[in-house]
Order: C-alpha cells, then structure tokens, then sequence
C-alpha cells in the first residue's frame, strides 16, 4: 500500500498548498 | 516502478491533466489579463504577477469549490437517496447507513479492516464519516478561499472607480461573489443527475461507473 499512500499524501499537499496560497493572495490584496 | 505507475494510473493520470490544465489556465489567463490592460491603457503585467494575482487564485477556487461540493454531496445524498436502475445507486432496499455487520464495523470488523472501523465510539464515528468530513472541509476551505480572492478582486475594482472597499461579511452579499458561486454549482448538479440517470439505459464497457452491458435496465446497484 505504499504506492496509494504516497499518491494520497500529494493530493493531500496539493489540496492545502492551494487553498493556504489563494487565502494568503486574496488576504494580501494582491 | 513500473509496477508503481500501473497500480496508480488513475489517480497519477489525473493528476498530471490536472497540472497540465493549471499551467495551461495560467498562460490563457495571463494572456487575457494583458489584453484588458491594453484596453485600460495600463502596463502589461508579468506571468509570475499574475499567478500570484487574487484574480488567477480566485478563477482557480471557484471552480474547485464546485467540484468539491459536487462530490460532497453526492457522497452524503446516497447514503440515503435512490435511483431506479442506475448503478450509482444502492439497491432500493439499502438506502441509509445500513447494519455494523454489512457495513463490517466494531464486532463485524475482518482481520484486516481499518483500525478505527474496529473500536467503538468517537474514533469510529469520525472514521464512518471521514470522506464526507475530509470532502466536505475542502468544499468549505475553497469556498472561503473563493470568497477572500474574490473580495480582493472586487475590492481593487472599485478603489479603482472611488468607490469604498466592501468588508467580508458585505462582499458575500454581493451579486457577484453568489454568480460566480452558483454559475459553477448549476453545472455540477446537471451533470451529477445525468450520470445518475444516464447510466440507467447506457453502458461503458470496461467501466466501473457503468453496468455491465448486458445488464438490465431495471438493476439497480453496481451488483447487477
């Protein structure tokens, strides 16, 4: 099962790394 | 590796598209920023600037929102509703949260269930409705992440015409943050109903989201 846990963990870093990205744009005014 | 690639195509594969259309959406987007800012007699900007630009991250969590959403409900409404036929559906004698032992929790639970499907209590009932929880917490975070990009956005747009910036709480009020909101539910919950119905009567071959295709029109479930 490593495979599927490793593909799991990007998506889940992926998913967070964008909204936290698009949070910290839109509450800088950019 | 290869054996890596083979067992994870799908989501590997989606992943890949989904970058693909990312860079591409950037490119498109930046390209017609700069047009705007010819129409306005204003400097071109640069690809790095506009990426980092409310109006890119906004046009990105708007739609991931949606998507989210769709998602989210579907996993909550088909706990519950059914539809004649389709293989999306359960049987129309399965409707709701079913038994510990069908649903193989607590008592019920195999050697090598979950280790959270196995206990009792808060850690089960967490587990029982981690999807729901997890989806549905994206949904909420890109909808606020939505809401904040899009307030910016709209916020530089009326400074730029002496008018006042609006606060959240007035910004989610606004036409404009529940069109861009709802312009891209309205697509999700058409296309949602039609693979519900659709799959009734058509067949994809090979595909787990299909019936068989011999399968009669009346068999609902994905055990037909």
């Amino acid at each position: 099962m490593v495979g599927p846990r490793a593909m799991f963990v990007v998506y889940c870093v992926l998913i967070a790394l964008g909204v936290a990205l698009s949070v910290a744009i839109g509450a800088t005014h950019r | 590796m290869r054996r890596f690639l083979r067992e994870n195509s799908l989501s590997i594969v989606f992943l890949a598209l989904f970058l693909t259309a990312l860079v591409l959406q950037a490119i498109a987007g930046h390209s017609a920023f700069n047009a705007q800012q010819d129409q306005h007699m204003e400097p071109h900007v640069s690809l790095w600037r506009f990426v980092t630009s409310s109006a890119y991250a906004g046009a990105v969590m708007e739609n991931w929102q949606s998507e989210y959403l769709q998602f989210t409900l579907y996993i909550v409404l088909t706990v519950w509703l059914l539809q004649k036929g389709s293989p999306e559906s359960k049987a129309l004698d399965e409707g709701g949260r079913q038994s510990d032992q069908k649903q193989r929790v607590g008592g019920h639970a195999d050697g090598d269930s979950p280790g959270w499907a196995r206990v009792h209590g808060v850690r089960r009932a967490i587990y029982e409705n981690s999807l729901l929880i997890v989806m549905g917490g994206i949904w909420l975070g890109t909808w606020l992440a939505q809401s904040i990009t899009g307030m910016s956005e709209y916020n530089s747009e009326r400074l730029s015409h002496q008018q006042d910036p609006l606060s959240w709480v007035q910004y989610v009020g606004t036409g404009d943050f529940w069109e861009r909101t709802l312009e891209n539910w309205q697509s999700e919950f058409l296309a949602v109903g039609t693979m519900a119905i659709f799959a009734v009567y058509l067949r994809q071959r090979g595909s787990p989201e299909s019936k068989p295709v011999g399968a009669a029109h009346h068999v609902t479930g994905t055990e037909s």
